[in-house]
C-alpha cells in the first residue's frame, strides 16, 4: 500500500514540480508574484480540450500546439499589461488577481461552466506486483520530467537562457551589459506560463476540467515554491515531489475535502517559520 | 511661540468638533428623509449592502492604503464575524447585541493572529499567507456539514432589528461611525506615523517609529470593523454560508476599494455604494460580473491607481 503511495505520490510530483517551476521561474527572474498562475493551468486543460475535441488531431500534436499557443498568449501579456505595473509589487499581485479572474470568466463564458472530460491521451495502466500505474499518469510524469530536463538545459546552455539566469542574479548591470532585458521579461512570462497550462493540461485528462480549477494549483504552486526557496528551481522540483507524496498520503487518511486543506495549513506553517524555503534566497 | 500653537489648535479642535456635528445632524435628517421619500424597499435593502461592504471594504483599506500591506483575506475576519455569530446564535442562543459585541472580539482575536506573522513576512509572502488562511477557512466551512451547516451553511438567525429602515439607519450609522473615528485617528500622531510607513517602511523605523507596534494596531482596528460587520450582516440575511470566505467576496472588496480610491477613507464607501448600485441595476450583466469588476480593477491599476477619489483629486490640483 505504502508502495502504491510512493508510487503514485511520484507521478503526481512531476506535474506539481512543473507548474512549480513556470512560477519559480517568473518570480526569480521577473521578480513578479504572478496569481494569474492558476488561470493558465486552467487555460492550458481547456486549450488542449479545443485541440482534442474541436479537431481531430493526434493529441500529442494537440499537446504541442498548446505549449505554443500558451507562450505566445503568456509573452503577449506580458508586453500588454504586465510590463506597466513593474513598480509596485502590490498593485501587481491585484493586477494579477484581476487578470485570473477575468480570464477564469472569460473561460466560462467560452467554454461553459459544466465540468469537462478530457479523455486520456494513453488508454490503459500498467501493473507492477501490487501496484497500478495508469499510463496517462505515467505519460504525464514522464512529459513534465522532459519538459523540466529541456528547461534545465535551455537555461544552462542556451544563449538565452544564459541571459535569463543573469538577469535572474544580476538584474541591474544585465540591462548594461547589452540583454535585452524587455525581451527576455517576455519569454520568461511566456515560458512560466507554458510550464502552468502543460502541467494543467497533463492534469487534466487524469481529473475534470473546470473553470475554477486553478485556483488549487495556484495555491500548492506558491507552497512548493515557498518550501523549496523563491527564486531556487532545483528547490521548486523537489518540493513539487514532496508534496506530490505528502498529497497522496494525506488522502489516505483524510476525507477528500479536506485534502486541501493541508497544503495550506504546510504553507501558513512554513512562512512563520522559515519564508526564505529549504534552498531559497530571500528575493523580497 | 509654544502656547500660540497649542491655542491654535485648540481652536481648531473645537472647530472641528462643531463640524463634527454638524455633519452628523445633517446626515441623521438625510437618512431618516430618504426611506420616506423613496418608497422602495428594494434600494434601501441595496443600501444596506452597499453599507456592509463599505464597512469591510473601510477595514481593507486601513491595511492596503494606508500601511501598505496587501491583504487577500478581508474574508476571514467578515466571515468569522459571520460564523461566530451563527454558531452562537445556534448553540448558545445568544442575545443578538451580545452575538455583534462578540463578532467584533472574533475579529479582533483573528486580526492579532493574522498580524502577528504580518511583521515578519514582506508583501508577497503574507498576501500567500492570508490567501492560504482564507482558502483553508473556506475547505473548513464546506468541508464539515455537520458542525457548519455545508454548502448551506446555517440558517434562521433572527434579525438584530427588524424592519428594513431601521437596518439602514443602524448600517448607515455604523459606517458613519466608522468613517468619523478612523478620520480623527488619521489626523492625530498615531495615524501620521501609520502614514509614514506606508510612504516609507525603513525611513520611518529610522525615524524611530515601532513600525510591528502601528501594523498590528490597524491589522486589529481592521479586523474589528470586519469582524462587526460580518456579525451584522449574519443578523441582516438570517444566514451565513461559505460564500462568505470566498475569493469573490475578498476581490470584491478589493474592486470597491482600488476603485474607490485607496489610502482615503471615504473612497472605499463611495466604490462601495457606486458598484453595489451598479451591480443590482445592471443585473442584465449577471453573469459577466466578476468579469466586469476585473476589468474595471485592470483599468483603474493601469490608468489611474489613486482610482476615483484620486483621480478627482488631480482634477482639482489641475
Amino acid at each position: 500500500m505504502l508502495l502504491q503511495i510512493l508510487v503514485s505520490g511520484f507521478l503526481l510530483g512531476g506535474i506539481y514540480a512543473l507548474m512549480a517551476s513556470g512560477l519559480s521561474l517568473i518570480l526569480g527572474v521577473m521578480r513578479i508574484v504572478n496569481l494569474t498562475h492558476g488561470l493558465f493551468f486552467t487555460l492550458g486543460a481547456y486549450i488542449l480540450f479545443s485541440f482534442i475535441i474541436g479537431t481531430n488531431v493526434n493529441p500529442f500534436i494537440g499537446m504541442f500546439f498548446t505549449i505554443i499557443v500558451l507562450f505566445l498568449i503568456g509573452s503577449f501579456l506580458e508586453w500588454l499589461i504586465i510590463k506597466r505595473i513593474k513598480y509596485s509589487e502590490i498593485n501587481m499581485m491585484v493586477l494579477t488577481l484581476a487578470l485570473a479572474i477575468a480570464g477564469e470568466e472569460f473561460i466560462r463564458i467560452t467554454w461553459g461552466p459544466k465540468y469537462l472530460h478530457i479523455p486520456p491521451l494513453i488508454e490503459g495502466e500498467i501493473r507492477l506486483g501490487h501496484i497500478y500505474m495508469p499510463n496517462q499518469r505515467i505519460l504525464a510524469c514522464f512529459i513534465g520530467l522532459f519538459m523540466l530536463f529541456l528547461l534545465m538545459f535551455f537555461l544552462k546552455k542556451s544563449k538565452t537562457g544564459k541571459a535569463i539566469r543573469m538577469v535572474q542574479q544580476i538584474p541591474e548591470t544585465a540591462a548594461l551589459m547589452g540583454i535585452n532585458v524587455r525581451a527576455i521579461s517576455m519569454v520568461v512570462f511566456g515560458l512560466g506560463v507554458v510550464l502552468a497550462g502543460a502541467a494543467g493540461s497533463l492534469w487534466a485528462p487524469m481529473y475534470i476540467t473546470y473553470p475554477a480549477m486553478g485556483w488549487t494549483p495556484l495555491l500548492i504552486s506558491f507552497a512548493i515554491v515557498i518550501l523549496g526557496g523563491m527564486g531556487s528551481l532545483g528547490g521548486s522540483i523537489l518540493g513539487g515531489f514532496l508534496f506530490g507524496f505528502a498529497t497522496l498520503l494525506t488522502s489516505m487518511y483524510l476525507s477528500s475535502g479536506l485534502v486541501n486543506v493541508i497544503p495550506f495549513i504546510t504553507l501558513f506553517i512554513v512562512l512563520l517559520i522559515r519564508p526564505s524555503g529549504f534552498f531559497g534566497k530571500d528575493i523580497f | 511661540m509654544e502656547k500660540h500653537t497649542l491655542a491654535k489648535n485648540e481652536i481648531m479642535a473645537t472647530g472641528s468638533i462643531l463640524l463634527v456635528l454638524i455633519y452628523v445632524v445633517f446626515f441623521t435628517l438625510f437618512i431618516i428623509i430618504f426611506p420616506i421619500i423613496c418608497n422602495n424597499k428594494f434600494l434601501l435593502h441595496i443600501a444596506i449592502l452597499a453599507n456592509i461592504f463599505a464597512l469591510v471594504a473601510i477595514s481593507w483599506d486601513l491595511l492596503f492604503g494606508f500601511v501598505g500591506i496587501l491583504n487577500l483575506a478581508p474574508a476571514v475576519f467578515y466571515g468569522a464575524g459571520a460564523y461566530t455569530v451563527g454558531f452562537l446564535t445556534k448553540y448558545c442562543h445568544i442575545h443578538p447585541i451580545g452575538g455583534l459585541i462578540i463578532a467584533g472580539c472574533v475579529g479582533l482575536l483573528l486580526s492579532l493572529l493574522l498580524g502577528l506573522p504580518s511583521l515578519r513576512l514582506r508583501g508577497a509572502y503574507y498576501a500567500m499567507a492570508t490567501l492560504a488562511f482564507s482558502a483553508v477557512l473556506n475547505t473548513l466551512a464546506l468541508g464539515m456539514p455537520n458542525i457548519t451547516g455545508g454548502e448551506e451553511g446555517i440558517i434562521g438567525i433572527p434579525s438584530l432589528i427588524s424592519g428594513t429602515e431601521w437596518n439602514f439607519y443602524f448600517s448607515s450609522y455604523l459606517v458613519l461611525t466608522c468613517v468619523l473615528a478612523l478620520k480623527y485617528m488619521l489626523s492625530t500622531k498615531y495615524g501620521k506615523k501609520l502614514t509614514s510607513i506606508r510612504e516609507d517602511e525603513i525611513l520611518s523605523q529610522a525615524a524611530g517609529i515601532d513600525t510591528s507596534k502601528y501594523k498590528v494596531i490597524a491589522s486589529t482596528i481592521g479586523g474589528v470593523i470586519a469582524g462587526l460587520a460580518g456579525g451584522y450582516s449574519c443578523y441582516y440575511f438570517n444566514n451565513v454560508a461559505p460564500e462568505v470566505f470566498s475569493i469573490a467576496f475578498t476581490f470584491s472588496i478589493i474592486t470597491i476599494t482600488v476603485t474607490g480610491g485607496i489610502g482615503t477613507i471615504i473612497g472605499p464607501v463611495i466604490g462601495s455604494y457606486l458598484l453595489t448600485f451598479a451591480n443590482e441595476n445592471l443585473y442584465i450583466i449577471g453573469q459577466y460580473r466578476l468579469l466586469v469588476y476585473s476589468g474595471i480593477i485592470i483599468f483603474v491599476i493601469l490608468f489611474s491607481p489613486t482610482g476615483i477619489i484620486g483621480a478627482v483629486k488631480k482634477l482639482k490640483r489641475n
